[in-house]
């Protein structure tokens, strides 16, 4: 296994030390490691350029000489294979290895670490920042950040299975165009292709793979979306009344449009986004909330409070 | 792009960036080295040994990288070509973007000079690596708060602070002295000695709702420093056994049973045992799930169940 590692790095030097083209009888001839027959060299270049594409060295190819239209050459261009940042001061190195620092222990930190190497590798001393370290750390949660993100960049359609409320798995075919992380979930919004319309969803409510699939080139991202509003405060025309006592219910507080003072307690207006989870939200605060309307809502908290009292007694 | 490689592709990368990391650390230590790469010495001594038979074409002493270990040191020479560290792919760039992003929304209020710094950067990788500016981080915590808490733990000062206490549901007005900030399951706690409770405990940073500095009393007690080694609250948990009723995502999430998911079953009733830190939360949780789940036992907790349930329903047959 070595001699192939050697042979790659070998292969990785002289195709980068060159200023022309090298046809591959010269990479036969000069760099280490090719051995026996022709075939067996052929099958060994060939298997070699896929392992350094895979490694994301770009090896371009192209005539050896441009008068003549013999033989192809290879070689990897030095501006592709290297670093190209720009000048960086020591400021932006350490405000960059700050960056990377946020990753410990979360999705990206592999690749964080790779980074902060390739960093400290530029020999630019990186600068004493004064700076505390970042102190809120990614979320562990959300390994296809990746892949979604790529399909951010160009469109492209995702697919993947999504755990719906009663637990059913739905195929979903979306194409995304912006991720974010709120109370430590990662978020990506995108057009839902069934209907158009934008829809939010949970990274870690994806089940199984994320599939990638061909960019879409006509695509526009909406412009007027607000990923952080509409993460915090779903919008709804409807909404319900909640009664909630004097310093409690701050869970139903942070997300009520208006407050009323009635003495020992506040009416509080609460956008309807989902039945479900006003009831849930209610009966979470026990006696400290009374929901007045809409109908149906009570109607909801009645059954669930009148079948707990039957599994309970 | 790593993520998939076989071990020989992950070794080669590893050389060809330990180069450009010998070229700007000379005389580094082989220890160092591993740590940094995160691998064993075993591994870079294996490396660097390969390393030594790489170089131009020709392979004479003249074209091969020199490597020099001096009693465990190592420095590089001749590896001009490999030089320079390699580029920048695509998660590497994405990391550095949201790492960046975070960086920005909790610069201290004193260093707002850098923001436009971090800016600068986060453009040119966007251009430079193809990372879309449409992925953010928005992260629940106010620097208002955490600016404020950081700097009272590096000058052991306290702090006054009001907290809404999700179990009880209470918001109380406290001070503490702030020992240490750790991340946990994406959320950020402040441990800190109470000065109320006269003990240590552990706050979450999104459910503090102001912060102000506060006086130290003279003659108030020290906060023993040792205590931030000692990890928890030393409360006991609580035992518990649910039957679940109707399997939804909400109660998969409430109570932590992700394993359920895994094993894929969809069983009509299922009968897990589970602790909690908090009876409160225990009814509560329960209550919440709206009937898709019964307590089982403790005796006292299910009878507590029954009777909210009871009072609240009369309360909206009144009504």
């Amino acid at each position: 296994m070595s001699r192939k590692i050697e042979r790659l790095v070998n292969l990785t030097i002289a195709l980068l030390a060159t200023k022309r083209f090298i046809t591959k009888a010269e990479i036969f001839r000069t760099v280490e490691g090719y051995e026996g027959t022709p075939e067996t060299k052929e099958r060994m270049f060939e298997r070699d350029k896929d392992d350094l594409r895979a490694l994301g060295i770009e090896i371009s190819v192209g005539s050896f000489d441009p008068l003549f239209q013999d033989e192809a050459g290879y070689k990897i261009n030095s501006d592709t294979y290297q670093l190209n940042l720009g000048s960086l001061s020591p400021l932006d190195l350490s405000l960059l290895s700050l960056a990377a620092q946020c990753w410990q222990g979360a999705a990206l930190d592999q690749a964080a670490h790779r980074v902060l190497r390739k960093l400290r590798s530029i020999g630019i001393p990186a600068d004493e920042l004064d700076l505390p370290a970042i102190h809120s750390k990614l979320s562990t949660s959300g390994h296809d950040i990746e892949i979604i993100s790529s399909a951010i960049s160009d469109h492209s359609l995702l697919s993947f299975n999504y755990i719906s409320k009663n637990l059913e798995n739905h195929r979903r075919t979306v194409i995304p165009f912006a991720l974010a992380t709120h109370l430590g979930f990662w978020y990506v919004a995108s057009v839902d292709q069934d209907n158009q319309e934008v829809r939010i969803f949970r990274l870690d409510r994806m089940i199984g793979n994320v599939e990638k699939a061909s960019p879409q080139k006509d695509f526009e991202a909406p412009q007027d979306f607000d990923f952080h509003n509409s993460l915090k405060n779903l919008h709804s025309n409807k909404s319900a009344v909640f009664d909630v006592q004097k310093g409690k219910g701050q869970l139903i507080r942070n997300i009520a449009t208006s407050s009323i003072d009635l003495g020992e307690w506040d009416r509080l207006e609460v956008p309807i986004v989902n039945m479900e989870n006003l009831c849930s939200l209610a009966l979470w605060h026990g006696h400290d909330v009374v929901v007045r309307a809409p109908e149906d809502l009570l109607d909801m908290i009645k059954t669930s409070l009148q079948e707990i009292l039957v599994d309970h007694e | 792009m790593n993520k998939n490689l076989s071990a020989p592709l992950l070794r080669t990368a590893r050389l060809l960036d330990l180069v450009p990391y010998l070229n700007s650390n000379q005389g580094i230590s082989i220890q160092d080295l591993a740590k940094d790469f995160g691998v064993s010495t075993a591994q870079i001594n294996s490396d660097l040994t390969t390393l030594w038979m790489c170089g131009l074409p020709g392979y004479t002493p003249l074209e091969l990288m020199d490597l020099e270990f001096e009693s465990g040191y190592v420095t590089i020479r001749n590896a001009l070509t490999l030089s320079k560290p390699r580029n920048v792919s695509f998660d590497e760039g994405l990391a550095l973007m949201l790492g960046l992003e975070l960086l920005q929304q909790q610069i201290p209020v004193d260093r707002r000079d850098l923001l436009a710094e971090i800016e600068v950067l986060k453009d040119r990788f966007s251009v430079q690596i193809g990372v879309p500016r449409a992925v953010t981080i928005s992260h629940a915590i106010k620097p208002e708060i955490v600016s404020p808490l950081i700097e009272a733990i590096n000058t052991s000062q306290d702090v006054e602070i009001s907290y809404h206490s999700l179990y009880s549901d209470e918001i109380s007005d406290r001070k503490v002295t702030p020992l240490a900030i750790y991340e946990e399951d994406g959320n950020s706690y402040l441990r800190a000695f109470c000065r109320n409770a006269e003990a240590l405990r552990v706050f979450r940073i999104d459910r503090i709702l102001t912060l102000s500095k506060s006086l130290r009393d003279p003659n108030g007690s020290v906060a023993p420093k040792d205590f931030i080694s000692a990890d928890d609250i030393g409360k006991d948990k609580i035992s518990y056994t649910i039957r679940i009723k109707r399997l939804t995502r909400d109660v998969i999430e409430r109570f932590d049973l992700a394993q359920l998911l895994q094993e894929n079953a969809k069983p009509e009733e299922i009968t897990v045992e589970l602790s909690s830190f908090s009876g409160e939360w225990i009814q509560r949780a329960v209550l919440a799930t709206g009937s898709d789940v019964e307590l089982l036992s403790p005796p006292e907790l299910r009878k507590e169940i029954a009777d909210r349930a009871l009072n609240l329903l009369d309360r909206y047959a009144r009504k």
